[in-house]
């Protein structure tokens, strides 16, 4: 039950990390009040329930703490003391396996892409490195184009970059290069502009499958609908190839795309939604939709879409086959929740981690396909 | 024999049509028309009335005489004009789409390809998916401020500069993109497919080929090669003098494909078509522009690379004036 304290407290689901058959839950609690943040960490079995769990480190910066649950054997506590110190204006996002990390630089409330850094450190040898700044300089950085995540899969560290007038652009190198030089592989959302304006999820496929699937979200939403609003999902695979999974056909430097799936954008409701988590594991692979319920802006051009702001319904596809996605049942969402941030596979179905009001919350629903 | 469904070139006008038809149209499996406005007006009568100077649509009826004379007789002269003209006040109770049918039988193995900028208007749209719903539909874009700009100078060149708000043209553009957009999305997957013109024109072959691939036809690289040659399409050239237009002036003017990037532009700058004041693009144009791929990323509609292009090259880029 929540009391009236606890309505001060927004909890917010901001990693899930397999273990075993469940999950690790990493909810971060604000006190809107206070401004007091707090992170818990929860064991959740496969169907999202359990309790509370202690953190391995509590001074762990948020954007750290779900790598050090994953890759427990490497020294991310200590890249992250690193990381502090050669990063005080804050963390944004990281991404990392046992070897290397790299992290974004920022205070996630301050979009300006300029101001942004992305740093490099070691974590997989015995002796401590400083962080190393990778140029950004190809990624053409301004106010309102801004790298908003990072995903390293198959030894290739991918670089998101939003462009609410341009469309998204992706940028790729070797994680373990000597001098890493971020070179493009897609750029102007797709050939579809500022409806494809930033990769809103990811997930690495198997390395059967290869590559990352990419879900995207349009401009910030606004009173003007024009065009197929709806947000795609492409396969990036790990060459130079791309494909469109369920989207807009259409002209492309790389030829004619079409929709693996014969999936329309918005998996054919072409409101302005988003895609908010992409899953794989062994039940299949989940999408994520969630509809805009922010405020209307007259020109887009320059705000980014805000993610917070997709906290409508929800619509949850899987995939039955490299071509082949299902509606599967809404699940009650967002109900006295808010936005899905992230989601995963276990052998039960689909858990999804969101915002909820309360304190000692875990703001998880859990699906069955 | 089951005819191929015809595809429609949907734009503002001034946004590289004519061209872009008469390419597609010198495919071995397709045929490019002129304007003909066949869904504008409920019958072929109602468009001969409507061809009429000041009050009508002039020449609304030409590319229609000239399409039926090239398909019918194979050649465009006065004499096969005449014999269309009996045959048209023949039909006159026709609707235009059965006009439209009478052509493709004619055109037949080929399918038709229609530009005529008439048919992008709202009304003339939802005629044109009513009697065509399983069609091929082709959005065509150019930059709003190479569009305006080049409807503004046709404006006065017909002396008709002086009867027309020029801050109109921006409306005219956003309206009919916007209307575009919207049908589009009403479309089957795959029936509907947005091209931006600069692209056409940078590099025209691999956009051919793709839409070959989308409309299923032989994209053998001789059908491609011919495609190179809108100039050898039979209205790339003003047609007999009871019957000289019927198609872009410029387009007819100088037909040849010109390949090369496009002179980039801004959306920033005031509009240079309004002359007693000084007027930037409204909100919705820019959004409209930052859908429809002008954003400034590649050099179509980035005002600095632009200027610094031409300080540090010479200003190479070319100019896009004459295509239509």
């Amino acid at each position: 039950m929540t009391t009236a304290s606890d309505e001060t407290i927004l909890s917010v689901v901001r990693d899930l990390v397999p273990a075993g058959d469940g999950v690790l839950a990493l909810v971060e609690e604000t006190d809107v009040d206070s401004g007091r943040i707090g992170l818990r960490l929860y064991r959740l079995d496969a169907r999202g329930e359990g309790g509370e769990a202690d953190l391995p480190d509590g001074g762990m910066p948020v954007a750290l703490a779900g790598l050090a649950l994953r890759f427990p054997e490497a020294a991310i506590p200590r890249a992250g003391a690193a990381l502090a110190k050669a990063a005080p204006e804050g963390l944004r996002a990281a991404a990392g396996d046992g070897t290397v990390l790299f992290a974004l630089t920022g205070d996630p409330d301050v979009h300006d892409g300029a101001a942004q850094r992305l740093l490099r450190v070691r974590t997989g040898t015995a002796r401590q490195t400083a962080p190393k700044a990778i140029d950004l300089g190809p990624l053409a950085l301004s106010g309102g184009r801004m790298v908003t995540g990072l995903v390293l899969a198959g030894g290739l560290l991918h670089v998101f970059v939003a462009d609410p007038a341009a469309g998204f652009a992706v940028f790729r190198t070797r994680a373990d290069a000597t001098k890493p030089v971020l070179a493009p592989v897609l750029d102007r959302g797709a050939q579809r502009f500022a409806l494809n304006a930033m990769i809103s999820a990811a997930s690495p496929l198997s390395e059967d499958a290869g590559g990352l699937l990419l879900g995207t979200a349009p401009l910030a939403g606004g009173p003007v609908q024009a065009g197929d609003w709806g947000p795609e999902i492409l396969h990036l695979d790990p060459g130079d190839g791309w494909e469109i999974v369920a989207g807009q056909p259409r002209f492309t430097p790389q030829g004619l795309k079409r929709p693996l799936s014969g999936r329309m954008p918005g998996f054919g409701q072409p409101g302005n939604a988003a895609v908010k988590a992409i899953a794989t594991g062994q039940a299949g692979t989940f999408a994520v939709l969630q509809d805009f319920l922010g405020e209307s802006l007259p020109d887009r051009r320059g705000a980014l879409p805000d993610l917070l702001d997709y906290m409508g319904p929800v619509r949850i596809f899987r995939a039955t086959g490299p071509a082949g996605w299902e509606d599967l049942p809404s699940p009650d969402l967002p109900g006295d929740a808010g936005s899905v941030g992230v989601a995963v596979v276990t052998g039960a179905g689909v858990i999804l981690g969101h915002e909820g009001v309360g304190a000692g919350r875990v703001p998880v629903t859990f699906v069955s396909p | 024999m089951t005819l191929r469904q015809p595809l429609f070139i949907l734009c503002p006008g001034r946004s590289f049509s004519s061209v872009v038809c008469a390419a597609i149209g010198q495919h071995p499996q397709m045929f490019g028309l002129p304007e003909v406005n066949l869904f504008i007006a409920p019958t072929v009568r109602d468009l001969m009335d409507a061809d009429i100077p000041f009050f009508g649509i002039p020449g609304a009826m030409t590319g229609l005489r000239r399409a039926v004379a090239e398909l019918m007789f194979g050649v465009q002269t006065e004499e096969t004009v005449n014999q269309v003209n009996d045959w048209l006040r023949g039909h006159e109770d026709w609707t235009g789409a059965r006009m439209f049918e009478e052509l493709r039988k004619m055109a037949a193995p080929r399918a038709l390809v229609d530009k005529s900028p008439t048919n992008s208007q709202g009304k003339a749209l939802r005629q044109l998916h009513r009697a065509y719903p399983d069609a091929w539909y082709l959005h065509l874009a150019r930059h709003p401020r190479a569009t305006c700009r080049s409807r503004a100078a046709a404006a006065y060149r017909n002396r008709r500069g002086r009867q027309m708000d020029t801050t109109d043209l921006e409306m005219l553009w956003t309206r009919r993109h916007r209307e575009l957009l919207d049908f589009g999305r009403g479309l089957a997957p795959g029936q509907y497919m947005y091209l931006r013109g600069e692209d056409f024109f940078e590099d025209p072959a691999p956009i051919l080929r793709q839409i070959c691939a989308w409309m299923d036809l032989d994209d053998a690289e001789a059908a491609i090669g011919a495609m190179l040659h809108p100039e050898d399409s039979p209205f790339a050239r003003p047609g007999p003098d009871n019957a000289k237009n019927g198609n872009n002036p410029g387009f007819m003017a100088n037909p040849a494909l010109r390949i090369g990037k496009i002179k980039p532009e801004t959306l920033d700058d005031p509009l240079e078509w309004v002359e007693d004041r000084v007027v930037h693009f409204g909100s919705e144009t820019r959004l409209l522009a930052a859908i429809l791929g002008y954003d400034g990323q590649d050099g179509a509609d980035d005002g600095r690379q632009a200027r610094q292009q031409g300080q540090s090259e010479g200003g190479k880029a070319m100019g896009a004036g004459g295509r239509t």
